[in-house]
Order: C-alpha cells, then sequence, then structure tokens
C-alpha cells in the first residue's frame, strides 16, 4: 500500500490570515494526524505493518515552517472552541451532541500530538521510517508534472535532484524511490532517477502494461527500464477500484460521513461567522454531521459505531479479495505477485473520514487474522525478488483519461511557453555562473525557486478544475514574473538587495538549494 | 489486426477466469443496477475529484491586496515552435515568430507571401532520422495569423511526430519557417512485441555471485570484491577478460 502525501506550497507571511493555508491545517487535522495515531497505536501493540508513503517536500517544508506551525494552533484552538459552542448548542439534539463531543475530543487529541511531536509532524513519519515500518519516499521538488517537463529536461533533473537532497537532509538516509508527481512517467526519465541513486518509481497500470514488449507478468511485478534497470511498479486497479470507485468503492457507502454537509455551510451565518474566512465567506470547519444515507439531498445523522462496523467489514473484504486475487495470480504466475496499491493520503480522514480506521482494521487482520498475503515495501519486495523483466514503460499519468489532458487543455495550456522558456533561461544562468558567490549566488539560488514554485502541477490542476482559478493563476504568474526579474537583474549585475531579501523571506523553500544543478 | 484480436480475447478470458474465483459471496460492495455505468467510469476521475477535494473552499472574489499588475508577455521574440504530447491520438504545438522574421518573409516572397496560407505541416517521422524530406507521410493543418497554439489529432498512436510551421504558397511549393522537437505518443493498448529480457540488476546480481563464493557483503574482503565485480559486470570488461582466457 502506498499514500501519497502532497500539497503545494502555500505560505504567506505577508497576510495575517490567508484561506488557502487551510488547505494545510484541514489536512493535518483530518489526514496526517489521524494516520500517525492509527501507526503510534499499532506499534504499541506489537503489530507489524509495511506502508510506503510519500511526504512531498513542499508539504514538508510547511509541516515544519515555525510560522505555519504557529497558525496551525491558532486554528485548531478555533476549531476546539467552536466544537465546545457546538456541544452546547446541541444540547437538547443528543442525535448530534455527542458527535460535537467527538469532534470535540478529535480536535483535543490532534492538538495534543501536535504538540508532542514538537509542532513538527514530519518528526513523527520519520520515526516510523527508523522503526522499520515506513518506508518514506520522495517526490518531485516542488510537484512539477514531468511529462510537460520533457521539453526543458533540465528542470525535471532539478526537481529530483533537489528533491533528493532535500529528502536526505530531512531523513538522514537517501531515498530509495520516487513517487512521481501525479504518477506522470515520460520515457528516459529513468536516467535522470538513476542519476539522483533512486532505485524504484510508480506509474499507473497502463504505463506497464502498455509497455514495450508486453510485461509478462502485467502490473504484479515490478519492471526494469530498459537501459538504466531502474523498477518501476505499477498500480493494480482491481484493488484501487475498491477503494477509489464512486460507484463500486468502500468510501461511498451509506453508513459512512457526508463530507458535502458542513456545519460551515449549515449553520446560521451569525454564529458560524467567527469561525469561517474573516471576509465572511463560508469555509469547511470540519465538523459534519450527517451520513451518506443514500443517493439523495435528504441526509441523516451520522452514527459512528455503525460507520466502525462497515470499516472493519469492509477491511475483511479488501483483506479477501486480496488473499483471492494473489492465489490465483500465484497459480498462474508461478512466481510471488506484488499488489501495488497508492492512494492520495488526503483520501484517508479528508475526504473518507473513516479511511484511517480502515487501514488499522486492515492492518490488524492482516497481521493476525491470515497467512496469505503480507504488506511488503518496494525495496523489500526487490531484495526477495531481484530478477525481472526488462521493458520500456509507456508514457502516462494516473490523471484524468490516464495521460496528460488534466494539464493540456483549455484552461492551462497557456503556461507552458513561459514555464518552457523559464527553464531555459535558468540552464542559461546555471551555466554562465558555475562558481557564484555573495549575491548573484543569492539570486540565483532564489531564481530557481521562483521557477520550482512556478512549476507546480497543483496550479495546471486548479485551472482545469475551475475552482480556486484566481490563486492559481496568480501564483504561477508571481514566480515567473519574480524569476524573469532575477534572471534581467543577474544578467545585468545589479541585484535589488531589498526586493530579493523579500521574495527570499516569503518564497522560502528549500534553504540549501544549489542553483547548479539546473543543467 | 487479427493478432491483436487474439491477444484482446486472450486477455477477456483471463479477466472472466479471476471473476469465477473471487466470488460474489465475499460481500464485495456492488450498488445494484450501477454495474454497467461503473464500466463507462472514465480513468483518474475519482482520483481528480478526490485531489480536488484537498483544495475544498470556494473562491474568493477579490485577492488579496497585491502590489501585482503585471502580465507575463505576449511572446518572447523568438522564432520556436514546441510540441507536447497529451495522450496516444493529440500532441499540442505553440508557436512564437518574431517580427522581423515575418517581414524578412515579406521582403523575400513578396506578393507569395499575402497569398500564401500559414500552415502547420505534421510528419510521421517514425524510426527514422528526419532530414526534411524522409517523412513516411504528412498532413496540413491551415491556421490563422493570430493563432499560437494547436491541438493535433494524429490519430496514430505509438508513432513518432515533428512539426514545421511554415507557409504554402499558392503553387503549391511549402516554405518552412520553423521545426519543432520530435515526439513520440504512446501506445493505446498492449505492445504487440512480445520477446522477453530478463535481468538482475548488477549490484543484486554482485552479492549473490560473492555469496556463492562465501565473499558476502557481511566479510571483510566481501564488500571490496563486490565493488569490483559490479564494476566489472557494468563497463563490460568481462568480455574482454574471456578474450584473454581463450587464448591461454
Amino acid at each position: 500500500m502506498v499514500l501519497h502525501g502532497h500539497l503545494p506550497f502555500v505560505r504567506h507571511p505577508e497576510h495575517e490570515d490567508f484561506l488557502e493555508e487551510d488547505w494545510l491545517y484541514e489536512a493535518i487535522t483530518e489526514t496526517y494526524i489521524p494516520l500517525i495515531l492509527v501507526f503510534e497505536k499499532l506499534i504499541a501493540e506489537g503489530i507489524d505493518f509495511r506502508l510506503t508513503m510519500t511526504l512531498s517536500p513542499t508539504l514538508i517544508l510547511m509541516l515544519s515552517d515555525s510560522l505555519l506551525q504557529e497558525r496551525y494552533l491558532k486554528h485548531i484552538n478555533k476549531l476546539i472552541e467552536l466544537a465546545h459552542r457546538e456541544i452546547e448548542r446541541t444540547s437538547w439534539q443528543p442525535a448530534f451532541r455527542h458527535l460535537a463531543v467527538m469532534y470535540r475530543d478529535q480536535f483535543c487529541g490532534a492538538r495534543d500530538t501536535f504538540q508532542r511531536y514538537n509542532r513538527n509532524l514530519v518528526g513523527a513519519f520519520r520515526k516510523f521510517q527508523d522503526l522499520g515500518k515506513l518506508e518514506i519516499v520522495t517526490c518531485g521538488a516542488t510537484h512539477g508534472y514531468f511529462p510537460l517537463m520533457d521539453a526543458c529536461r533540465d528542470s525535471v533533473k532539478a526537481q529530483v535532484k533537489v528533491a533528493v537532497d532535500h529528502y536526505r537532509e530531512v531523513f538522514g538516509r537517501s531515498p530509495e524511490g520516487i513517487w512521481l508527481p501525479e504518477c506522470g512517467y515520460h520515457p528516459g526519465h529513468d536516467e535522470i532517477f538513476k542519476e539522483a541513486g533512486l532505485h524504484y518509481f510508480f506509474t499507473d497500470s497502463h504505463g506497464v502494461l502498455h509497455g514495450t514488449p508486453r510485461p509478462k507478468y502485467g502490473v504484479f511485478a515490478p519492471v526494469y527500464c530498459r537501459g538504466t534497470q531502474v523498477a518501476c511498479f505499477a498500480r493494480d486497479l482491481e484493488s484501487s477500484k475498491q477503494v477509489w470507485s464512486s460507484i463500486e468503492g468502500y468510501p461511498g457507502d451509506y453508513n459512512y460521513r457526508e463530507f458535502y454537509r458542513d456545519i460551515g455551510f449549515d449553520l446560521e451565518y451569525d454564529y458560524i461567522r467567527p469561525y469561517i474566512h474573516p471576509d465572511g465567506i463560508r469555509i469547511n470547519t470540519g465538523i459534519k454531521y450527517y451520513r451518506i444515507t443514500g443517493d439523495t439531498q435528504h441526509k441523516e445523522p451520522y452514527v459512528p459505531q455503525r460507520a466502525q462496523g462497515k470499516a472493519a467489514e469492509q477491511a475483511g473484504n479488501f483483506m479477501f479479495n486480496r488473499q483471492k486475487q494473489v492465489e490465483y495470480l500465484y497459480n498462474f504466475m508461478r512466481k510471488k505477485p506484488i499488489i501495488v496499491s497508492p492512494y492520495d493520503a488526503e483520501l484517508f480522514g479528508h475526504w473518507w473520514y473513516e479511511g484511517p480506521l480502515w487501514l488499522d482494521f486492515l492492518i490488524r487482520k492482516i497481521a493476525c487474522d491470515q497467512d496469505t498475503i503480507r504488506l511488503i515495501t518496494p525495496s523489500q519486495y526487490l531484495r526477495e525478488n531481484p530478477r525481472n523483466q526488462v521493458i520500456t514503460p509507456s508514457l502516462s499519468s494516473w490523471g484524468w483519461k490516464g495521460y496528460s489532458e488534466m494539464w493540456l487543455q483549455g484552461s492551462n495550456d497557456w503556461i507552458y511557453r513561459h514555464l518552457h522558456f523559464a527553464s531555459e533561461r535558468m540552464t542559461e544562468l546555471a551555466k554562465s555562473f558555475p562558481q557564484a558567490n555573495g549575491n548573484i549566488r543569492r539570486a540565483l539560488n532564489q531564481a530557481l525557486r521562483e521557477l520550482l514554485l512556478a512549476q507546480s502541477s497543483d496550479w495546471g490542476f486548479i485551472m482545469g478544475t475551475g475552482t480556486h482559478n484566481n490563486y492559481a493563476v496568480r501564483r504561477s504568474k508571481e514566480h515567473l514574473l519574480r524569476f524573469t526579474r532575477l534572471y534581467e537583474d543577474i544578467k545585468a549585475n545589479s541585484i535589488d538587495e531589498g526586493w530579493l531579501a523579500d521574495i527570499e523571506y516569503k518564497d522560502n523553500i528549500f534553504p540549501n538549494i544549489d542553483y547548479s544543478v539546473h543543467q | 489486426m487479427a493478432i491483436l484480436r487474439r491477444v484482446k480475447g486472450g486477455l477477456h478470458k483471463m479477466a472472466r477466469k479471476k471473476k469465477i474465483l473471487a466470488p460474489a459471496k465475499a460481500g464485495k460492495i456492488i450498488t445494484p443496477g450501477k454495474t454497467a455505468e461503473s464500466k463507462k467510469e472514465v480513468p483518474g476521475t475519482r482520483e481528480t475529484m478526490v485531489e480536488q477535494a484537498k483544495f475544498s473552499h470556494p473562491q474568493i472574489k477579490t485577492c488579496p491586496g497585491r502590489d501585482y499588475a503585471q502580465e507575463l508577455p505576449f511572446q518572447y521574440e523568438r522564432d520556436k515552435i514546441v510540441l507536447q504530447v497529451r495522450d496516444p491520438w493529440w500532441i499540442h504545438a505553440y508557436w512564437e515568430l518574431m517580427r522581423q522574421t515575418l517581414e524578412r518573409l515579406k521582403d523575400e516572397l513578396k506578393d507569395d507571401f499575402y497569398r500564401a496560407k500559414r500552415v502547420l505541416r505534421v510528419y510521421d517521422i517514425s524510426q527514422i532520422i528526419f532530414n526534411g524530406s524522409n517523412a513516411h507521410r504528412f498532413f496540413d493543418i491551415e491556421v490563422g495569423e493570430q493563432a499560437n497554439n494547436w491541438y493535433i489529432d494524429t490519430a496514430g498512436p505509438g508513432r513518432s511526430w515533428c512539426v514545421d510551421l511554415g507557409l504554402l504558397l499558392a503553387d503549391g511549393r511549402f516554405f518552412t519557417i520553423v521545426r519543432s522537437n520530435a515526439v513520440h505518443t504512446p501506445l493505446e493498448g498492449p505492445s504487440w512485441i512480445t520477446d522477453e529480457e530478463w535481468m538482475i540488476p548488477d549490484d543484486r546480481f554482485a552479492r549473490l555471485y560473492g555469496m556463492g563464493f562465501g565473499l558476502g557483503r557481511s566479510s571483510p574482503v566481501g564488500k571490496a570484491w563486490q565493488e569490483k565485480v559490479r564494476h566489472v559486470l557494468s563497463s563490460g570488461v568481462s568480455s574482454g577478460a574471456s578474450a584473454a582466457k581463450r587464448k591461454v
């Protein structure tokens, strides 16, 4: 199982309250902390497990940033206050009151956990990796979408090298593998992974299934890329569909919590005003009282015990299906198959409230109730099964329609001429200044930071979905314009130190970045 | 085509076989009446929806005050056309031309320039080194003067493509203004090639080889010895060594 944790770098020190920073706070409360609590309990009870997890560099940077940590505390304190008010407000509504208590306890627990790890949750995941339970893989530095950066491969190199260097600083070891942003693979990029010392990456199923030559074992064994020996693991769609599918998937069960019924939207404006955006815009608070109930607008109150029972049942079902799948495959393959089930980490807890609970049940059942299958990491599988087929995987992604359309359509195709040209200029700068020092070096490093931030696939994605368009467009333009100004200032040898210091403070990713990797 | 049909049939059979072994009584969640719909589910839709939920707040109408009023430049004063792949069938081209280039063309071609059509010429250059005139085939797309990008339906998955932005003169001559990079569209199904190649990575093999001689990594000499073997394997010196052996 692979959990991919990523959020784009959103940090606005120039504003006291910034709506989009909420993305991080929500994910911390609803996904990362619940997962940490699940892992802690499993370890405390001596239950063995192996999971693969991505923590993208931008996510790590934000979790480690003191300003954002401070703001998170403010955020969670506000939520706890809201939960207290809710307990009072629902005193005469037993169906809701116990839920308000549940949220209050959850938020208090989140604050405690946050403090326990000295406000830096990365420490928790590092601990789990050091204990041998998690294999943390890296990702693109700012989650750039590599297939559409092939026209400027130096940028792909920079995305990978910066990420790997940063990983070493944070985890004290080199990463074994990489989760490609959006599973976006372009043939030839494995050379870059190899150069960076990475041993494997992941693709969507058709990345391997449509590879050349045809893979003998489909997606149920990794393949080596021709020429580089970098291994490629492909997603298994059957296990994926059980969780992802909007029609058959587990999260759609009628007993589970309804995502779209949040008190931020449901309750009276004056009451909820202090807890939504200061400009008065209604937002998700995380307190939701209803369950999915059915394919209907009418929603019934959420009943946690029923949801828990369902989660346990579905975990059993998932395990049973994997056992059957593996047994069948082994008879067919005569080789131990691997089933790769990757999910966005934010699916667990944030979108699918019961997700972490389901995962907990699943891990326990696999560890204690059977011995047909076991959880394994890619590195371990390669150690135990080193002989694999050689193919060239296909260009692919796990995005909408399986290729690059999500990031290359009317709403976002305009960005590439600017990104590609900026990338060419960055290479030109790196080559022109092989041994820069002082302010020029600072400017060169910042130029690479701005370019990387502009390349985040999240902006293109958001433009493609049509919501938050303004913000995504603004971020792309802002970073490109900052880059251009830096480029011109460096060429003219006239750095505006005040302005440089200002954007260094605002766009403060990768403190130890080295601009020379971009060539 | 016949081979592909057989392969497709084979894959379908495999899928059917799997279903028998995963019985419905396992409690698989299937909402009645919706199974047909699930077959139409476009890949990546659900993932997109969940990813979108990460950014789960409504858009605010005004961005907080910025001193930012600049726009990105319309173009960068160069003659360039860039191709990118969108999926097995579609590629995307964006381009720009310098004013001077257009002026120069007007001077050179005079009246012909005004009668010419601006055209994208799309070449199929699969498995060749393209020299401008040896493409397997090509087709033209007329684009307006104001256009600066285009989605091209190649209808040819698994092929390599290159695009010229040029002028198609009234007498049929084609004048290339600028040529794009080459791209390769992925296959839209499994490959026809079935030859298998297998390997163990050098470092893994080095370890196995060493263990065969009792020179595992734990032995003091073992680690250094394995480094040596790994170097030999990856630099292909071994074939030279065996030739030397034969001489003796």
